[in-house]
């Protein structure tokens, strides 16, 4: 009878978890309507936003208390959520499906491999659809960030939507970061959005949880001036730069003690906003809050709404950010790299990175001492026009300069034939730099035993990278094979100013 | 000379600038002409003369020394006045005379020096002389339009010029006259050292500079300290143009301390204050690193940011708030009185934020409260509604079936074949073809529920999809295993046959018709069996089609008792069929369409909204609860005047001529049937916007604009701006952010000059790690697409930099997706 009448869930559910996630309370009512057994529960249901909206966290806290609901008035609801950022290839999905709806239903049956979605479906069906149920049973199966799945066969989310169809009581819930137009090949599946906080949204956020009172100020002023502060925070770096929820969380609690200074210090108090303010304009205009780089050891103060949607994007930006953080840790650490290397290593690299960057037919204007008796460079002249930052005269289609487009791949010969012809000029150039002849001298004449050492040192610090075919076999020293030079600009031209040589000059574009 | 300096120096000012640029070209043109053809000294010293004019042809060529001197000393006064009046203009006058040695060094050595005596002796004459002179070339005559304007000054300068001997314009000028020289001195004596070092040829060619610099070689450190000092102290005040004021320093040490000046009020008497600010504007800029735009600058063109007016008076003045340098008349904003002190415009006091957070909530109430309306006076109208609630959501969220509208001549074909092959036992194929949700599983599934109502145990049913059986293999075993379930076939049977052949091969013989084999096994009866092939267009790219070649014939050849239908949504699958297979297959196609007019879509959506009194019963509803025939008929005439009004006839039109989809208009029906409750028992469809959220599926990728920050934005824009103006169609972080940085270093000058606004955070540059995370951050969103690998060949190599990506997003579509600040939306109109 209960069975089949409309029944929103408990009331007291939606608004105790509306207290503990703020400004989401449409997106909750309405995902519990299309979960809850007794209201309109839907095959499928597509939840999607950007990250740090809080679609997993809400998605899972609200199944978790809808489903340890009595069940007195006839409904009861089972669900598993899987998270596709833990699962490595398609057939580590299924069967982690399997387990955790086994878990869910401590269903003791023999634990099954699971290869296909057909075997999935198999499975999933024996658990829900052949074992009688009572009549207000669903179960929902959650699929997190399922749009990042890896190795995953392109029917899979066709797939995944057609296994409501097969089993009744299941609901499918997708959640995804934007999902292209009828990802699922199903006649319309409802798509719940989680939108952006907007500014008041963050702010009352971080007004849930205020920081400890100042010193000679009430609890409630320093509320006041935390939210103030929040929504400073928010204009200054959240909304110009970096428009997520942790990264803005972050930027408060690092900034808050230093905003706090003055009043810690009794120069001014918790009223004076517009002074404080003015007092940390400094620290508002601090990029290095939202730099990874120095994020890296802070990034622990994340709050709740973020813990479970972090590893699918970490998961989703681990092979970029990698390169990324190296990169920008040598580019600080362009002086150390050339304190680290010796001279013929560093010349080598300047040599592979002209390489890399010059067209070849440019390599007899550059190097070529047979016209004019001596060597003519590139000059800064043309790369400067390209140069960063600077204006440039802009024709209808603009050339990009070559540096920009990063590093080419040159045959090995080619490189140590720049590297003989400039190695003179350079080395009396890195020893009036250094003031250092005796040493380095001694070091310089050894001849070419050295270059293929120091080839192989580049190559085994990653500095220099082998490309092509015959990357995994071949003779490393090979002079046929083709090499790309892993640095960028900046460290190359800290690393030639440290051995005299302006690299500009050297470049034509 | 310094007399005639301060006189003169306002209107020297635009004229000295002038005359550089024509000049210093001219000369470069001299200078080329003699790499090319190589002149001799005689010549060059006979150029000279006749270049250096009247005052100076008396001179034999061996003495191209002393015109060498005068004519720097000259040159460099007129650098010393330009630098006077004008001193950002320093590091370009500087610049000229240090590069012009470099390329002429290289060439010709001992020939560079006369022959920019000559060329540097010429540029002030013209300069100097109203007429232009008989020896000076074409090129230079180009300078003289601007000079006719004031011949007075100009005549008094030529005067004061002639009346100087060398000497004194040395010692008067010392410091001025060394700002090209060390430079290059320096270089040569560098480039002097490698040589040696190196033992280069060139050793010959490079003496002689050498030795001409030998001359000057006390010179430099005496004339260069006082220089020095000069420009630390006694230096006098930078704007030359207007009285010096005594609170310069006052201003200078302001601009240091905060980037702001506070609470700036306009006051006729401080016109003179703001000229001077005009002059530092661009220094300060430079000073601060931040890239803070300084509200100094265009104190002219200042207008209030709400009504746009200059004009700033005493009761009524522009007021600048501290943090952002938002200007404001103290009338628009509702200030009474000008602030004492720091002020900061309410924007950025954040007073708002405390109040809309409360104000939030209140809406909310007030307008759930509004919704309120009579409640009819029905029995039992809880319980009513509460059921058809149950039906119609259990039908608008697909978990009930709607009734087959306007398709029984499909269902009438199809529903035929499949009572032959139970009845009669014929084989049977048959595809059902009709675009995505116009009810095709509907059809087929009603069917079988008829068929199972008149036909109890005389069929069985085998399920296949496309998506799920994805090979012929998996397919064949789940014929095996649903067969095998609905036969009750043991389990064993089942999975022992794991091998592809033996499946095939007891499929087979579960099949065929009992006579057919000998051995026919116990309990395995020859029943109809019919196929549903759900995506039948994904079974025909299986490899050789073997199961559908299976299937169809046994259907055709009467083996066994089957009925096949497809599924499918494209209309020509047949195609895709191998010979072998469409030869078996029997061409009998079903269309299925969707609803072609209006009427006959919203005759089909109305399943969603209500129920017909022959449904009642079967979709559980109680008929005999009291109450229940006043409860439909108020409920049928709430629909009724539903689909009267304006606004949902617009939603059913919009759904109807985009998509024809019921299953998407049912979608959107879901919250608002949710929503009803016996206090607020009418429907709201559409729901008013902002109450409620939406469940219909985004339109683009162009909705996540609306997350990104102003740097994301402008990383966009900037990738997409490439696409245009460099004409690729790939990009990688190092283009895309160069682009930005030149794109801000244009918006801050145009910002500076023009006047107008800074917009406080979208004037600042982020650097090169931040905006290396908002590249990632659209990465991460898709807006970027990875190009096409081996693009370039960097794919996979070369970090973050190099990677290649495809923008996903057109530029002209950002500005239609996303309210975008001033600055960017020039970006995206102006290529």
């Amino acid at each position: 009878m209960s069975g089949s009448l409309f029944q929103l869930p408990d009331e007291l559910i939606l608004t105790t978890l509306a207290q503990t996630f703020p400004c989401r309370e449409a997106q909750i009512r309405a995902l519990s309507t299309l979960l809850y057994p007794g209201a309109a529960p839907c095959r499928n249901l597509v939840i999607y936003g950007t990250e740090a909206t809080g679609k997993s966290a809400i998605t899972a806290a609200l199944l978790t208390r809808l489903s340890d609901q009595p069940a007195d008035d006839g409904f009861s609801l089972q669900y598993a959520v899987v998270n596709s950022a833990e699962c490595i290839t398609a057939r580590h999905l299924y069967e982690s499906v399997v387990g955790k709806v086994a878990d869910a239903l401590a269903w003791d049956g023999p634990p099954s491999r699971c290869e296909t979605v057909s075997q999935l479906t198999v499975e999933l069906a024996k658990m829900l659809k052949y074992t009688t149920r009572p009549d207000g049973f669903r179960f929902v199966l959650v699929f997190d960030g399922i749009d990042r799945q890896r190795d995953a066969p392109h029917t899979l989310l066709p797939a995944l939507a057609r296994l409501s169809e097969i089993i009744p009581s299941l609901t499918t819930v997708f959640i995804v970061t934007s999902p292209p137009p009828h990802f699922l090949l199903t006649s319309s599946v409802p798509h719940l959005h989680f939108p952006t906080y907007t500014k008041p949204d963050f702010i009352s956020i971080l007004s849930v949880s205020p920081p400890p009172a100042l010193p000679n100020t009430t609890a409630q002023e320093t509320a006041d001036l935390w939210a103030r502060f929040t929504a400073a925070v928010h204009d200054a770096l959240a909304r110009a730069a970096s428009r997520t929820l942790p990264s803005f969380t972050h930027a408060c609690t690092a900034l808050w003690p230093r905003f706090t200074g003055p009043i810690h210090a009794g120069t001014h108090t918790a009223r004076e906003f517009s002074k404080l303010l003015v007092a940390a304009r400094v620290h508002f205009q601090d990029e290095r809050l939202l730099d990874p780089g120095v994020l890296a050891l802070a990034l622990t103060t994340t709050t709740t709404t973020t813990t479970i949607i972090t590893p699918t994007q970490q998961q989703q930006q681990q092979p970029k950010k990698e390169p990324n953080n190296t990169t920008t840790a040598m580019a600080n650490a362009g002086a150390d790299l050339a304190h680290l290397l010796p001279t013929t290593p560093r010349l080598l690299l300047l040599a592979c990175y002209l390489a890399s960057h010059n067209a070849t037919k440019t390599d007899l204007t550059l190097f070529s001492t047979h016209h004019h008796g001596r060597r003519r460079r590139g000059g800064g002249l043309s790369v400067s026009g390209g140069g960063r930052g600077r204006g440039r005269p802009r024709s209808k289609h603009r050339k990009i300069a070559r540096k920009l487009l990063g590093a080419h791949a040159f045959v090995l010969e080619r490189m140590l034939a720049i590297f003989a012809a400039v190695r003179g000029e350079w080395e009396s150039l890195s020893l009036s730099q250094q003031q250092q002849q005796q040493g380095e001298e001694v070091l310089l004449q050894k001849g070419d035993a050295d270059i293929g050492m120091a080839i192989a040192t580049l190559a085994s610090l990653r500095l220099l990278v082998r490309v092509g075919g015959t990357a995994a076999g071949g003779d490393a020293m090979d002079c046929g094979g083709k090499w790309r030079v892993n640095v960028g600009w900046e460290v190359i031209r800290g690393l030639g100013r440290g051995v005299g040589v302006e690299v500009e000059e050297w470049l034509i574009d | 000379m310094v007399s005639r300096n301060s006189t003169a120096a306002p209107r020297k000012r635009t004229r000295s600038q002038n005359d550089e640029e024509p000049s210093s070209t001219a000369k470069k043109r001299r200078l080329g002409t003699s790499e090319n053809s190589p002149t001799t000294d005689a010549d060059v010293a006979d150029d000279a003369g006749a270049g250096a004019g009247a005052d100076e042809d008396s001179k034999p060529p061996p003495a191209t020394n002393g015109t060498l001197r005068r004519g720097r000393s000259l040159r460099a006064a007129q650098a010393g006045k330009q630098s006077l009046a004008h001193p950002k203009e320093v590091p370009a006058v500087e610049e000229k005379p240090r590069k012009q040695p470099k390329q002429a060094a290289q060439l010709a050595k001992d020939k560079k020096q006369p022959k920019k005596a000559q060329a540097s002796v010429s540029s002030p004459k013209t300069s100097v002389y109203d007429v232009p002179d008989s020896g000076e070339d074409e090129l230079s005559t180009a300078t003289v339009a601007p000079r006719r304007s004031r011949p007075k000054s100009a005549a008094a300068a030529a005067a004061a010029d002639e009346v100087q001997p060398p000497p004194p314009t040395e010692g008067d000028e010392p410091p001025k006259k060394k700002r090209g020289r060390p430079s290059k001195r320096d270089r040569e004596a560098q480039a002097e050292a490698q040589k040696a070092a190196a033992s280069s040829i060139e050793i010959p060619t490079a003496k002689k500079p050498k030795g001409k610099l030998a001359e000057h070689a006390e010179l430099p450190k005496g004339i260069l300290t006082p220089r020095k000092g000069k420009v630390g102290g006694g230096r006098p005040p930078k704007g030359v143009a207007f009285d010096s004021r005594p609170d310069d320093e006052a201003l200078d040490s302001l601009a240091a301390e905060s980037p702001s000046k506070s609470a700036r009020k306009r006051r006729q008497a401080a016109d003179d204050a703001d000229e001077m600010a005009v002059d530092e504007g661009p220094k300060e800029e430079e000073q601060q690193a931040s890239g803070k735009e300084s509200g100094s600058d265009e104190e002219d063109d200042e207008v209030c940011a709400i009504c746009s007016k200059p004009d700033s008076d005493a009761p009524n003045e522009i007021v600048f708030c501290d943090n952002c340098d938002m200007p404001v008349h103290q009338e628009c904003y509702g200030l009474a009185e000008v602030p004492e002190g720091d002020w900061i415009c309410r924007n950025c006091s954040q007073d708002d934020v405390t109040s809309t957070a409360h104000g939030g909530a209140d809406q909310m109430k007030s307008s759930v409260v509004a919704r309120e309306d009579q409640r009819p006076d029905i029995p039992n109208f809880d319980q009513h509604l509460r059921s058809a609630q149950r039906v119609l959501l259990d039908r608008c969220a697909a978990r009930r079936r709607i009734k087959l509208r306007g398709q029984d001549e499909a269902y009438e074909k199809a529903s035929q074949l499949v009572e032959q092959t139970i009845v009669a036992g014929e084989g049977n194929s048959m595809l059902i073809i009709g675009a995505r949700g116009c009810g095709k599983t509907t059809l087929v599934e009603s069917l079988i529920t008829d068929m199972s109502k008149q036909f109890q145990n005389q069929f069985h049913v085998v399920r296949l999809g496309g998506f799920i059986h994805t090979d012929d293999k998996l397919a064949l075993r789940e014929i095996w295993r649903q067969l095998g379930k609905e036969m009750e076939v043991e389990d064993e049977l089942v999975n022992k046959t794991t091998n592809y052949a033996d499946t095939m091969a007891s499929l087979l013989a579960l099949l065929s018709h009992p006579s057919e084999i000998a051995e026919t096994q116990d309990g395995v009866t020859s029943k109809s069996i019919i196929f549903v092939i759900d995506e039948f267009d994904l079974f025909a790219t299986h490899a050789r089609q073997t199961l559908l070649y299976n299937l169809f014939d046994i259907a055709q050849a009467r083996k066994a008792p089957i009925a096949v239908l497809g599924l499918t949504t494209r209309i020509d699958v047949v195609e895709s069929l191998e010979k072998r297979v469409k030869s078996r297959f029997s061409h009998r196609y079903v269309y299925l369409s969707l609803p072609k007019s209006l009427p006959a879509f919203w005759d089909v959506c109305k399943q969603g909204l209500s129920i017909d009194e022959e449904d009642m019963a079967l979709e559980g509803v109680d008929l005999k609860l009291k109450g229940h025939d006043a409860f439909w008929e108020w409920w049928n005439g709430k629909i009724d005047s539903l689909y009267q009004t304006q606004g949902f006839k617009d939603h059913l039109e919009s759904h109807f001529f985009s998509t024809k989809s019921v299953s998407a208009f049912l979608t959107t029906c879901i919250l608002p049937l949710a929503a009803l409750s016996p206090t607020a028992p009418s429907l709201q469809i559409p729901t008013v916007a902002g109450l409620s959220v939406s469940l219909e599926p985004p339109d683009s990728k162009l909705h996540l604009l609306g997350s990104l920050s102003d740097l994301d934005l402008s990383m966009l824009i900037a990738a997409a701006r490439l696409d245009i103006v460099a004409h690729t169609d790939t990009v990688n972080f190092a283009m895309a952010y160069d682009e930005y940085t030149s794109l801000m270093g244009r918006q801050r000058v145009q910002s500076a000059s023009s006047g107008m606004l800074a917009l406080g955070g979208g004037a600042r540059v982020w650097g090169r790690g931040t905006a290396g995370i908002a590249w990632e951050r659209l990465v991460a969103l898709g807006l970027l697409v990875p190009a096409a690998a081996g693009g370039r060949g960097t794919a996979g190599l070369g970090g973050l930099d190099a990677k290649m990506w495809k923008v996903d997003v057109a530029l002209e579509e950002i500005p239609a997706a996303v309210k975008l600040n001033a600055v960017l939306a020039r970006w995206c109109r102006e290529i």
